[in-house]
């Protein structure tokens, strides 16, 4: 597919919330066309790693480097183009409920129309663009819906949507927060296989927060643990041991101590 | 898959995909009625851009100074004490009236539109309200009941389909130009909006409660009283405020047809073509209606917080 | 009477018998100031004979013109009566369609969501873009709270004032005061809309006007439909009683129906006018209904 992925470079980062700090000092960086996936407890900071990776969310210190670019040089017109190759998948999922799961799929590629171009597709989508979109329904499983309304379809059906969503943008990344969290246990490896496989075939870079570290370790050769705000570790799956995870879910004992070395010095 | 193969699939789908005909065909209705409404009603006539009527805005915008100062100048002062004494005269005691009528008003209606819920609402107004006993209801007496639901619900149609200005028209003729007229003419039209409203938030209660108070032997009247009143109040209330709004609104014009209200000085000045008069008890109007909507929010903000 | 249901009774919230006691004090403190006696509701003599022939009438509408000779040619009764519907309809649909010309945009800009959504990010500029959209935000806020709280009745007293008579200023001054209202709700169904659609769209990177367009728009849509069927009703109501300042709607033929003592006749515009407002219910009514399924 299309020039390849995206490589980040996250560059000692820190990320507040008024006087929460949601990451601390992380360094690390993604390969282009590499897959990888952010595990930690819930409220580690994933989902701000995310969203720091498309400009979400701003750096408080330290900066992101996307394909050599960082993110603070960028102005709003490069910051879109940037967004408008990088397909997100939300938790929430964040579709227009209540039209056409053509339009929801439609609507992945405003970045790159202009308001008039959007207008008409939204309005008459085009022969070219309808058999597209129903190639890609079809990759994900329900091609059939294509004229269906998107708030009559079924919660995993409407994660489909959004992953179609996010392929119809012809991205260079794909970022995926927390894919499986609202699906069931069945559903969720074959939402991986696909969004592994599609990433793989097209080269892009993949990055996936999950909270089910065993689902992580089976389709992810790269994982990144991510502990109130702090990176722990980040290595090969092969060299993840029991007990580092262990120690990355381990509970309240030290939540103490974590805490306080959150608080702002 | 084919191209040819995805192509028909495609048409397929479209083909069968679901439709909203009544959504559809109102939104097509609802153009060809605004094109046509556009296109024979002479609306959008250049005539307004004529002469005359050019000369005839900007007279009635210089006659907008106070008639006092058109000589002197306009100061501040000077409109301050021009409009304070409109204000002492007449503005004062016509401002008073309008709320007086409007609070009077909405009360009688919240009374009537009571009455007609009683036999508007489906549920209450019914052979055997919350709780069937199993006996065998003679198909007349339900057929009446019915009967007696639609009587209702039409009235209440009626009630509010006619506007209070038409209401106030009508009763001058019988009564004169009293307050009552007003008052009546305001508690008819709310009172069916009132009506209709609480039949819908009675309707959705729910009826498990008020079958147990059934099963105490209560009769209608009783359930109406002890059981759905106390439950529906806060609903109640909140459309008693809204309607209060409105009627401080309309209150403001119906003075138009003379009696005293601020539409009365305003129907006065209208008269005597004393423009600096007339927007200035317009102003007193639109005032009064934002003073209402403030008590109001605050009011139903009450109900609903209890603060 | 079962213990449980008095104590609902009695467990009235304070605020709201504070409240009904309010109320009731206000009401005898207006009726004192307004003088109103009872005695007053009674009609005289002659109001009496004229409301009893007025009500009879209600029963027995009338299908024919009820003065004697009227001139030949003189269009019957009923197609007068439609043709009154007609235009009162008429004045409505473009009041309607004005106030809705006004409403949106101004709505939009009075809604924080739009102002949110289209949230310019970057740096550049970034104090003084807030500050525009906080001002256009705020000014749009006073332009609805100005021009609501003048009643149509005296935007056409107004306008008549101004224009002299031709039926624009009908128009405007049903639109204008329903452009507010419109404006009011739509800012609150657009406030109340779901954020994700469009935050999801700008991390796709949407423009400002696609975010608002395609984020929020669609989610808005139906409501707002349904809201503007249900203000043609309130302005076919509003259309009939401009009737009452000469233009040609269903109240300017009722006023002189009644003036003739020509009940029946008052009574065939008072229907028509109920038929009008019913067929809108019913479509407002049967499109929520679509639009809920």
């Amino acid at each position: 597919m299309r020039r390849g992925g995206l490589a980040f470079q996250i560059d000692d980062v820190t990320v507040r919330f008024g006087d929460l700090e949601a990451l601390r000092k992380v360094s690390t960086s993604i390969g282009a066309g590499e897959p990888v996936a952010v595990v930690g407890p819930s409220g580690a900071g994933k989902s701000t790693f995310l969203r720091l990776l498309n400009g979400q969310t701003r750096a408080s210190m330290g900066d992101v480097i996307v394909d050599g670019r960082p993110l603070s040089d960028l102005g709003p017109g490069a910051l879109r183009e940037l967004r408008s190759r990088v397909g997100f998948v939300h938790q929430d999922l964040r579709l227009i409920p209540p039209v056409r799961v053509i339009k929801n799929v439609l609507a992945g590629r405003l970045g790159r129309w202009s308001f008039l171009r959007s207008i008409a597709a939204m309005a008459l989508p085009s022969r070219a663009q309808a058999l597209a979109i129903h190639e890609l329904l079809e990759r994900v499983g329900i091609g059939d819906k294509l004229y269906e309304r998107t708030d009559r379809l079924s919660g995993g059906e409407q994660q489909r949507v959004a992953i179609a969503r996010a392929l119809y943008q012809e991205p260079r990344a794909l970022l995926a927060d927390e894919p499986i969290a609202s699906v069931d246990p069945k559903r969720a490896s074959a939402v991986l296989r696909l969004l592994t496989e599609v990433c793989r075939e097209a080269g892009l870079t993949l990055v996936v927060s999950l909270h089910d570290i065993e689902r992580a370790q089976e389709f992810f050769p790269r994982l990144i643990g991510l502990r109130y705000g702090r990176l722990v570790f980040d290595r090969p799956t092969s060299e993840v041991s029991s007990e580092t995870l262990r120690d990355l879910y381990s509970l309240e004992g030290d939540r103490q101590g974590d805490r306080a070395g959150r608080a702002l010095s | 898959m084919t191209g040819t193969e995805r192509r028909q699939q495609v048409r397929a789908l479209w083909h069968d995909r679901p439709r909203r005909p009544f959504w559809r065909r109102s939104m097509l209705a609802l153009l060809a009625l605004i094109l046509w409404s556009l296109w024979t009603g002479g609306f959008v006539g250049t005539d307004v851009l004529s002469e005359r009527r050019l000369a005839s805005v900007a007279r009635f915008v210089s006659e907008l100074t106070p008639y006092p100062l058109r000589e002197s100048g306009v100061s501040v002062s000077g409109w301050l004490a021009w409009a304070g004494d409109l204000w002492a005269q007449r503005g004062q005691t016509a401002a008073l009236s309008t709320l007086s009528i409007s609070v009077v008003a909405i009360i009688l209606a919240a009374g009537l539109g009571a009455l007609l819920t009683l036999g508007a609402t489906r549920t209450l107004a019914t052979a055997e309200p919350y709780l069937p006993s199993g006996r065998r209801v003679p198909g007349t007496v339900c057929r009446a009941w019915r009967l007696l639901v639609f009587a209702t619900r039409m009235v209440l149609a009626l009630l509010r389909a006619i506007p209070e200005y038409v209401w106030v028209f009508v009763l001058i003729g019988v009564l004169g130009p009293t307050p009552w007229a007003a008052i009546l003419a305001l508690a008819l039209h709310n009172g069916g909006i009132l009506g209709r409203l609480n039949a819908e938030v009675i309707e959705d209660l729910e009826p498990e409660r008020l079958a147990a108070l059934r099963a105490t032997g209560a009769g209608r009247l009783q359930i109406a009283g002890w059981g759905v009143a106390p439950l529906a109040l806060p609903r109640l209330l909140l459309f008693f405020f809204y309607r209060w709004e409105s009627c401080v609104r309309e209150a403001t014009v119906l003075g138009l047809l003379g009696i005293v209200s601020i539409g009365f000085w305003i129907q006065d000045a209208r008269a005597r073509q004393q423009p600096d008069t007339m927007l200035f008890f317009i102003l007193v109007g639109a005032l009064l209606v934002v003073l209402g909507d403030l008590l109001s929010a605050l009011a139903r903000r009450w109900v609903r917080d209890g603060r | 009477m079962s213990g449980g249901w008095v104590g609902t009774a009695n467990r009235l919230p304070g605020a709201r018998a504070g409240v009904i006691l309010l109320i009731l004090t206000a009401g005898s403190g207006a009726a004192a100031y307004l003088r109103l006696e009872l005695r007053d509701l009674l009609p005289t003599e002659a109001g009496l004979s004229l409301m009893r022939e007025f009500f009879a009438a209600a029963l027995t509408p009338a299908v024919r013109y009820q003065a004697e000779g009227v001139p030949p040619g003189t269009m019957p009764l009923l197609i007068k009566v439609l043709s009154a519907a007609v235009a009162t309809v008429r004045f409505a649909v473009a009041a309607v369609t004005l106030s809705m010309l006004i409403g949106i945009p101004l709505g939009t800009f009075a809604s924080e969501s739009f102002w949110r959504a289209t949230a310019e990010e970057g740096r550049a500029n970034a104090r003084i873009r807030r500050a525009v959209s906080r001002a256009l935000y705020l000014a749009a806020r006073v332009a609805i709270a100005i021009l609501r709280s003048v009643h149509e009745l005296l935007w056409a007293v107004l306008l008549l004032a101004a224009l002299g008579f031709t039926p624009m200023a009908a128009v405007v001054a049903i639109g204008v005061p329903y452009g507010a209202m419109l404006a009011k709700i739509f800012s609150e169904i657009l406030d109340e809309a779901p954020q994700g659609a469009s935050r999801a769209l700008r991390a796709g990177g949407a423009g400002r006007l696609q975010i608002f367009c395609f984020g929020l728009v669609p989610l808005a849509l139906a409501d707002l439909v349904a809201y503007a069927l249900y203000r043609f009703e309130c302005a076919v109501r509003s259309s009939a009683v401009l009737g009452f300042f000469g233009f040609p709607t269903l109240g300017y033929y009722l006023v002189a129906a009644f003036e003739n003592l020509h009940y029946g006749e008052v009574w065939t515009y008072l229907y028509a006018l109920f038929g009008v407002v019913l067929f809108f219910d019913w479509w407002s009514g049967r499109l929520r209904r679509s639009l809920a399924t």
